[in-house]
């Protein structure tokens, strides 16, 4: 072997000199024209010149010697074609590891820190670039497809290669859309080149003939089957044993008419993922009425929202290209009845959905002098779109009051600015008029329901905080509802103008200790109209606690986990008369209850999920 | 001890059959020549003996060894000389003795080096720039440096000026009488290695057509002029006529297995007035035997 290294040495040296030559002139020229950053310098180098002449190296390595009538010689040493191919394949690895070490020295003196560094510095595009990408990765890739396609008849190196490039876009391409394990696909891409080169050189006698390219073509057909394979088996096994004890649930949301239940699960395992290579988000969507479960999109969701007006399913996935560390993110609504997805925006997040089914969502542009943009936007039904406000340099959170007709926004940052009302109408921006609200209060928490004409937001001041309730008209006019307690948490919309709240109570043992008194919660009935608070009729004493309660979509049912007669019920009572409608045992004292539908409710306890209909008294798990 | 065995030996590109049910041996020692016309399969053969291509039937053993197999280890007794195979073009003589020097346990630089002056070979120019018969007397000086126990060489002295015939045929002469190496030499040049060859061999359509020892050519294979009393109109049909010319009462036949038992019998049929047979040279045998069915058309 050593002799055949020797001897690409002498016949490649040239070559090398050109090559590391090359990247000093590129240097030089960089800092001649003043361009000379870290950035442009590592992209120029590591990303362009030397994969370009590894790629125009490895695809000729052998294809010259058949062209130049040397291979049968070559071959016939006494030497075994594996042997032979091997020495071939090595000479291609050191001279790799020789262009990438120049051409770092050459990065060194030019003042490279080995860092991650941005692709694309002057563009938007600001995606980061990890070493081990481009330094292990990517060389890998072109030295084995090159290899196998330096095999073929000529012509089709050169042919070869430039395919190679276009699978390389397409792999990035397809890597965005899937969020590929980069690392798999580097060594099955690479595996199998290395495959498809070894079989050639290994069957084709003194590669004189056209054979080669059906070997070729063999060969390639058979790494894909086998690297489609070894995927379908990571991905089975990524499916059959997730991190069941870290898998939780961190969203959810059910549809208007309760038939779909959102889940967006978190696991961290990642051992055997051959999709993503972080923790997986899936968005898992469950009809409660048959218990049929799809996942809707990759593993990489960040966010779901599902429509009250129709079957609309809003979902932001993230995405990113192999090698890069920053991810993009891409806004698509799936219609849940024909099984269609639009992508609506890109780095988008859905935030609101409107009764009239128009939909609230946030976007984040990253501007060249790298700064960002907040943009909250509006889409119909129709499809038109519109932007309301933008934030310069922060991101903020965006509250609507789709029925006032005004959005608001808490711009976050330090400090805290002042939440602004955005009418959708004209979009003129307004400062919320906070009266009580000192200037230098600290907002940490903004809270919403919306009603007919008016807005309930619920902000909390203080640390430790205390949150208060306030309504605000669509001028932005705030008024604090004094008559709910401090720490009054609302639950659900019951109609026009009331809801249901939870009142925080004291615990009698220890009345001072704020810890008990959070545990302990009474559903009240607030007006917002008439500015009064009333108890729930036939859910008193001698109730002693309640965790999870809600009101139903329709208004008519109060459903909620309490510990009554030395037991936990799950009890639910007509809210206009306190008619008892239902009272079913529960051995966990877990469960959160939500609405579900008009009048069903959806039971909770850590990530299992239930379907509850308070009239037949039936609990359905749900996943 | 044979050199060389073949048994049944197939070979085929794709779907055309090259060679077809090849066989034969070959003895330590022994210098023969591969005949044939262009496209008979010379080179084929001499490739898949030296392990470059594949047998599709049949056995070969090189030396005890299978080429399909144990091709490196055979390799470092055996010596190939093709003629499309070139040299790396950037490469001088020293610079190639040196690179092929370490696959060779049993390289011989003093021979090398005695080569290359006996051979005129110029020391410090690169193969791209030397002439194609320097080229082809640098490959078999190389080829000779290991010290093979059997030559393969394939057209050795295509489109070579006569002295560099010379002085290549002088160099196997001399490596024969030196190391008593076997040596299997395909040639369209009959007459240039018909001294050196002590036994022929002729390949055409896909077959051996002839398989016999110089000495023995000029008794297995003879001319026949035959006078008969009446003039004929057809060659009598036999599997032994390599030839066949008809001129009135006069008939000039080419023999293989020649015997006067055997041209008796082939004359039973016919009134003979006179019957003279008379010697061919190696070339005569080749045209015959690779011309056979123009001629008998």
């Amino acid at each position: 072997m050593n002799a055949i290294l020797w001897k690409e040495y002498l016949e490649h040296r040239l070559h090398f000199v050109l090559i590391v030559a090359m990247g000093a002139v590129s240097a030089l020229a960089l800092a001649w024209f003043r361009q000379l950053d870290q950035d442009t310098l590592t992209t120029l180098l590591f990303l362009f010149e030397a994969p370009l002449f590894l790629l125009l190296l490895s695809t000729h390595v052998v294809s010259n010697e058949v062209e130049t009538g040397s291979f049968p010689f070559l071959i016939g040493l006494p030497r075994s074609r594996t042997a032979i191919w091997a020495a071939k394949l090595v000479f291609l690895v050191l001279f790799a590891a020789a262009v990438y070490g120049a051409y770092l020295v050459i990065a060194l003196l030019a003042g490279y820190l080995p860092s991650p560094f941005r692709l694309f510095p002057s563009e938007y595009d600001m995606r980061l670039i990890s070493p081990a990408f481009l330094l292990a990765g990517f060389p890998a890739a072109i030295i084995a497809c090159g290899f196998a396609a330096s095999m073929l008849p000529t012509g089709f190196p050169s042919l070869l290669g430039m395919a190679f490039l276009c699978a390389v876009a397409l792999c990035i391409w397809s890597g965005a859309h899937l969020y590929l394990n980069f690392a798999l696909v580097i060594c099955l891409l690479s595996v199998s080149g290395l495959g498809v080169s070894w079989l050639v050189f290994k069957r084709c006698g003194l590669m004189d003939g056209w054979n080669r390219l059906g070997w070729a073509a063999l060969g390639w057909g058979i790494a894909l089957s086998c690297s489609l394979g070894i995927w379908a088996g990571f991905d089975a096994l990524a499916e059959r044993f997730p991190n069941q004890t870290s898998d939780y649930t961190w969203h959810f949301q059910t549809s208007a008419d309760g038939k779909y239940l959102a889940l967006v699960r978190e696991s961290p395992s990642t051992a055997w993922d051959p999709i993503q290579n972080k923790q997986a988000s899936r968005l898992i969507l469950f009809d409660t009425t048959t218990g049929r479960q799809t996942q809707v999109g990759n593993r990489q969701i960040s966010f779901s929202l599902l429509s009250p007006s129709g079957p609309k399913l809003y979902r932001e996935t993230l995405y990113r290209w192999p090698g890069l560390f920053t991810e993009t993110s891409r806004l698509i609504e799936l219609d849940l009845e024909t099984g269609r997805e639009a992508i609506i925006d890109t780095d988008a997040t859905p935030e609101h959905t409107a009764s009239d089914g128009t939909l609230l969502y946030s976007r984040q542009i990253r501007l060249p002098n790298g700064k960002g943009v907040t943009e909250f936007c509006v889409r119909t039904p129709q499809g038109t779109q519109k932007v309301l406000h933008a934030m310069l340099d922060t991101r903020g959170n965006g509250i609507w009051f789709p029925d006032a007709g005004a959005l608001m926004l808490e711009p976050l940052g330090s400090p805290i600015g002042v939440p602004l009302l955005v009418s959708i109408a004209d979009g003129t921006t307004s400062p919320l008029r906070i009266p009580a609200l000192e200037r230098d209060a600290r907002l940490s928490f903004l809270g919403l329901e919306d009603f007919p004409g008016f807005a309930v937001a619920q902000i909390s001041v203080g640390s430790p905080s205390h949150q208060f309730t306030w309504t605000f008209d669509a001028d932005g006019n705030a008024t604090e509802a004094a008559w709910l307690p401090p720490d009054t948490v609302i639950k659900s919309r019951i109609d026009a103008h009331r809801a249901l709240v939870l009142i925080p109570e004291a615990d009698p043992d220890s009345p001072s200790d704020p810890l008990l008194a959070s545990n302990r919660w009474k559903p009240c009935i607030a007006d917002f109209q008439a500015a009064t608070l009333s108890d729930v009729p036939g859910w008193s004493s001698p109730l002693d606690r309640t965790w999870g309660a809600s009101a139903s979509r329709d208004g008519k049912l109060l459903c909620g986990m309490v510990f009554e007669n030395g037991q936990n019920v799950l009890k639910t009572v007509e809210l206009a008369t306190g008619r008892e409608v239902s009272t079913v045992p529960r051995s966990s004292w877990q469960d959160e209850v939500h609405p579900l539908g008009p009048s069903a409710f959806l039971l909770r306890g850590g990530s299992a999920f239930s379907r509850f209909d308070p009239a037949e008294r039936r609990i359905t798990p749900i996943n | 001890m044979n050199a060389l065995s073949l048994t049944h030996l197939g070979i085929s590109y794709g779907s055309r059959r090259v060679l077809n049910d090849i066989s034969f041996d070959i003895p330590s020692g022994q210098v023969v020549g591969l005949l044939g016309r262009n496209g008979t399969g010379k080179t084929t053969l001499l490739r898949s003996l030296f392990g470059l291509i594949p047998i599709d039937a049949g056995t070969v053993s090189v030396l005890g060894r299978d080429p399909a197999r144990e091709a490196p280890a055979m390799r470092l007794t055996v010596g190939f000389m093709s003629e499309n195979c070139h040299l790396y073009r950037w490469m001088t003589g020293p610079q190639l003795g040196a690179f092929l020097a370490p696959f060779y346990p049993a390289w011989n630089a003093q021979a090398f080096a005695d080569d290359c002056r006996r051979l005129e070979l110029p020391a410090d120019q690169p193969v791209g720039r030397m002439s194609k018969g320097t080229q082809r007397k640098l490959m078999l000086a190389l080829t000779l440096a290991p010290a093979p126990e059997l030559l393969l060489l394939d057209e050795p002295l295509a489109g070579l000026d006569p002295v560099a015939r010379d002085q290549i045929r002088d160099t196997i002469i001399g490596t024969l009488a030196d190391r008593g190496t076997t040596i299997l030499l395909s040639s369209q040049e009959v007459d240039e290695i018909a001294p050196i060859c002590d036994r022929v061999l002729i390949l055409g359509s896909s077959r051996l057509l002839l398989d016999a020892g110089r000495d023995e050519l000029a008794q297995r294979i003879r001319r026949v002029f035959v006078t008969l009393e009446n003039p004929v109109g057809a060659v009598p049909a036999h599997p032994n006529i390599l030839s066949a010319a008809i001129m009135g009462s006069q008939l000039e036949l080419v023999l293989r297995e020649f015997s006067d038992e055997a041209l008796q019998a082939l004359l039973a049929n016919y009134k003979v007035r006179d019957v003279r047979t008379e010697g061919l040279s190696l070339r005569e045998i080749f045209i015959a035997c690779a011309g056979r069915k123009e001629v008998a058309s």
